[in-house]
C-alpha cells in the first residue's frame, strides 16, 4: 500500500518499475462514504481479469474535508469472495492531491499525467460515488482497449426514463448528429481508453477552460471522436451513485458542460460539416434487465421556471431566434401542465439556433448558454408529460426520435454555418 | 447741423475702415470654414470606407449600438452616424481654428475655451458610451440571473439595474462636464437615498412574508435538486 503523505515526485519510483500497464483514476471529492467501495470494486476487477498486468490506483482529490483518502488506501479486497488466490503484481493504491482550477478535468489530467508518465498501455476512470460498480465494469473499460485494440471506451448504462437528461435532450442526439457516431453516453464519467489516448488529452491546451470543470466528459469523447480514433461503448448495466451534492448548482453544470459542447462544435467544425446521418459504435459487455432507481420529478416547478423565462427572456431569445419561433415558444409557455407539449422540432431549432449564435458571437456565451436553461426546463418537463404512463424503454424510443430530428436538420446548422 | 453731418461722415469713416480691415479676416473665416466643410466630407469618406472594411455595423449590431442609435430616433446605420459625428466635428474644428485668426481678445478667450474642454467633451462621451454598454450587459445578466432564480418579476428586477447604471453613467458625464456638479450632486444623492429609504421601508413592513416564501422555495429547490443526475 502506498503512503498517504507520498509526495507526487516519488509517486513513479513507488510502482514497480516505475511503470504500470494499467491506471485506474478515480477523481474524488468529499466521497468517504462511497469511494471504498469503488476502490474494492476496481481492486477485485484487477484481480480477476488482469491479473499479470501491473496496475495501479490513482485517487485524485480536490482536497475532501472527510476521509476519502483515507478510504482509498484502507479499503479491504476479500480476493477469496472473488474466486481468486493471488495475483502476479499488487497492486498500489496512491491518492494525491491536484492542482489548477478545482474541478473534474483538473483531476483528470493529474491522472493522465502519471498515466503517461508511468507509461501505462490502458487507463480507465470510474466515478467516486458509484454504488453500482462492480468488477467487471473494470474488464468491460480496459479490455476493448487492452484486447481488441480501440482508444475510447464510452459506458452504456441502464438508466431511468428521467435520468441524464441534459444528455438524452442535447448532448447525446447532438453529439451523434454532429460526429456521425451513436455514442449513448457521452458523459457517463467512466471511460476507457489507450495509452495514445492519454498522451493526446495530455497535449492539449484547455485546462484553464470550463473542460477543467464538468467539461471533461464531453470533451473526452468528441476528441476521441474528432480525432478518428478508435471508439466503442460498454454496457455496464445500471449506474446507481450517491445523492449529488445539494451544493452543485444545475446552471453551473448546464453552462459547463453544454458551454463546452458548443466550444467544441466550434474547434471541430471542419470534421462535422461534411457528415450526414450516424452509425453504430462496436457494443461490449452483456445487455440485461436492469433494475434502476425510480426517480421523482416536479414537473409543475420545470414548467414554471420555462414560464418564467418565455415571460421575460422572449426579446433576448428574439436576438437569435426567428420571430415565429419565439412567439411558439410564449404561446407554448400558456399551456396547462397535462397538455403542455414542447414539440421536438422546436427544440431541435432553439438548440441549433443557439448553436449559430455561439459561433456568430451574437450574445455573450455566458447569457447565450444561460438563457437555454429555461428552454431546456421547458424541453424536459414535456418529456416528462410525454413519457409520464411509458416504460424505460418505450422513453427511449422518443430520446430516439429526437436524436432522429437533429440528424434531419442538420443542414440547417451546416446551411447557416 | 455741420458738425451733426461731420461727426456723421466721421463714424462712418471708421465704419468703413474697420469694414475694410474686416473683410479680409472674414474672408480667411469663410475660405477656411470651406476648407473646413471639404476635409470634414474627406474625412467623412475614409472614415466610412474604413468602418465597412471591418464591419462596423455587423460589430455594433453585436453589442447593441445599432439597438441604442435606433432608440436614440437615429435610423441611419452606425458607420453612417460615426461619420456624421466626425464629419461636424472637423468643421466645429475648422470654424473654431478660423475664429482664432481674427486675434480679438473676445474669440481668443473663445477659442481657448473651446479647447480646453474638447477633453472634458470627450471623456464624457466616453462615459455616457461605457455606461450604455456597461449597464446593458449587467442588465442583461441581472435578468437572465432573475429567471433562473425563478423570479417572476425579471424583466423589471433588470430595467431597474439598467436605468441606476445609466442614471449613474449620466450623472458621471454632467460631473465631468462641469455642468452644475453640486445640483447634480445633491440631485443624485436625493434620489437614490429616496429610492433606497423607500425600498428598505416597503421590503421591511411588506417583504418579510415574500422573503419567508422566497426561501423556503430555494432550500425545497435544492432538496428536489439533489432526486435526479441530470447529466
Amino acid at each position: 500500500m502506498a503512503d498517504p503523505e507520498l509526495a507526487r515526485e516519488d509517486i513513479k519510483t513507488a510502482v514497480t518499475n516505475g511503470s504500470a500497464d494499467i491506471v485506474i483514476g478515480i477523481a474524488s471529492y468529499n466521497n468517504a462514504r462511497t469511494i471504498g467501495h469503488v476502490v474494492r470494486a476496481v481492486d477485485a476487477g484487477l484481480a480477476k481479469y488482469f491479473p499479470d498486468q501491473r496496475a495501479i490506483i490513482i485517487n485524485s482529490d480536490g482536497g475532501s474535508k472527510d476521509s476519502t483518502p483515507e478510504e482509498v488506501l484502507n479499503a479491504k479486497t476479500d480476493h477469496k469472495a472473488v474466486f481468486l488466490s493471488h495475483r502476479l503484481h499488487p497492486v498500489n493504491r496512491i491518492t494525491t492531491p491536484y492542482h489548477g482550477i478545482p474541478g473534474k478535468g483538473s483531476a483528470f489530467r493529474a491522472i493522465f499525467k502519471l498515466a503517461s508518465e508511468l507509461g501505462a498501455k490502458a487507463c480507465c476512470v470510474v466515478d467516486a460515488d458509484l454504488r453500482s460498480i462492480t468488477p467487471e465494469w473494470i474488464e468491460l473499460l480496459l479490455s476493448p482497449v487492452f484486447k481488441e485494440g480501440f482508444d475510447f471506451v464510452a459506458p452504456l448504462y441502464s438508466r431511468h426514463k428521467y435520468d441524464g437528461t441534459i444528455t438524452n435532450s442535447i448532448i447525446y442526439p447532438l453529439t451523434r448528429a454532429l460526429y456521425g457516431r451513436q455514442i449513448r453516453q457521452p458523459i457517463g464519467g467512466d471511460f476507457g481508453f489507450s495509452g495514445r489516448m492519454t498522451d493526446f488529452y495530455l497535449n492539449q491546451d484547455v485546462w484553464n477552460t470550463d473542460i477543467a470543470r464538468f467539461g471533461i466528459d464531453i470533451w473526452m469523447t468528441t476528441e476521441a471522436l474528432a480525432g478518428g480514433f478508435k471508439v466503442c461503448q460498454s454496457y455496464l448495466g445500471a449506474k446507481i451513485h450517491d445523492p449529488k451534492d445539494p451544493g452543485s448548482d444545475l446552471k453551473d453544470m448546464f453552462v459547463q458542460v453544454v458551454g463546452s459542447l458548443m466550444s467544441l462544435t466550434e474547434k471541430h467544425h471542419e470534421q462535422w460539416m461534411t457528415l450526414a446521418g450516424s452509425t453504430d459504435v462496436p457494443t461490449f459487455g452483456f445487455k440485461y434487465m436492469a433494475a434502476v432507481v425510480p426517480i421523482n420529478v416536479n414537473t409543475e416547478g420545470m414548467l414554471r421556471h420555462f414560464r418564467i423565462g418565455a415571460e421575460n427572456l422572449r426579446d433576448l431569445w428574439a436576438g437569435f431566434m426567428d420571430k415565429e419561433a419565439v412567439s411558439l415558444l410564449v404561446t407554448m409557455a400558456r399551456e396547462d401542465a397535462p397538455l403542455f407539449r414542447f414539440p421536438k422540432e422546436a427544440w431541435v431549432r432553439a438548440v441549433y439556433d443557439s448553436l449559430l449564435a455561439y459561433h456568430h458571437r451574437k450574445l455573450a456565451p455566458e447569457h447565450l448558454l444561460k438563457s437555454l436553461i429555461p428552454l431546456y426546463y421547458g424541453r424536459t418537463a414535456s418529456f416528462f408529460l410525454e413519457t409520464a404512463e411509458m416504460s424505460d424503454e418505450e422513453a427511449e424510443s422518443v430520446v430516439e426520435e429526437v436524436a432522429a430530428e437533429y440528424e434531419k436538420h442538420k443542414n440547417y446548422l451546416t446551411a447557416n454555418w | 447741423m455741420d458738425r451733426i453731418t461731420d461727426q456723421i461722415y466721421k463714424h462712418l469713416g471708421t465704419f468703413w475702415e474697420k469694414l475694410m480691415e474686416f473683410i479680409p479676416d472674414a474672408l480667411l473665416i469663410i475660405l477656411i470654414v470651406a476648407s473646413g466643410f471639404i476635409a470634414a466630407s474627406f474625412v467623412n469618406h475614409i472614415f466610412q470606407k474604413g468602418f465597412r472594411a471591418v464591419r462596423f455595423d455587423a460589430w455594433s449590431e453585436q453589442i447593441g449600438f445599432t439597438t441604442a442609435l435606433r432608440k436614440a430616433g437615429f435610423s441611419i446605420s452606425p458607420t453612417k452616424f460615426m461619420g456624421s459625428f466626425l464629419y461636424w466635428f472637423v468643421v466645429v474644428l475648422f470654424f473654431m481654428a478660423g475664429f482664432a485668426t481674427l486675434g480679438y481678445e473676445v474669440t481668443d478667450a473663445l477659442v481657448s475655451v473651446f479647447f480646453m474642454y474638447l477633453p472634458r467633451f470627450f471623456s464624457a462621451v466616453v462615459i455616457i458610451v461605457l455606461g450604455y454598454f456597461i449597464a446593458n450587459f449587467l442588465a442583461r445578466a441581472v435578468l437572465i440571473a432573475a429567471v433562473n432564480a425563478g423570479i417572476e418579476y425579471s424583466k423589471l428586477v433588470s430595467e431597474s439595474v439598467r436605468i441606476f447604471l445609466f442614471i449613474l453613467a449620466f450623472a458621471m458625464a454632467l460631473e465631468q462636464l462641469a455642468i452644475a456638479p453640486k445640483i447634480v450632486l445633491a440631485a443624485f444623492a436625493i434620489f437614490f437615498g429616496t429610492i433606497g429609504l423607500a425600498l428598505a421601508i416597503a421590503f421591511g413592513a411588506a417583504g418579510k412574508e415574500y422573503a419567508k416564501r422566497a426561501l423556503s422555495r430555494l432550500f425545497s429547490k435544492k432538496e428536489e435538486d439533489s432526486g435526479i443526475d441530470q447529466l
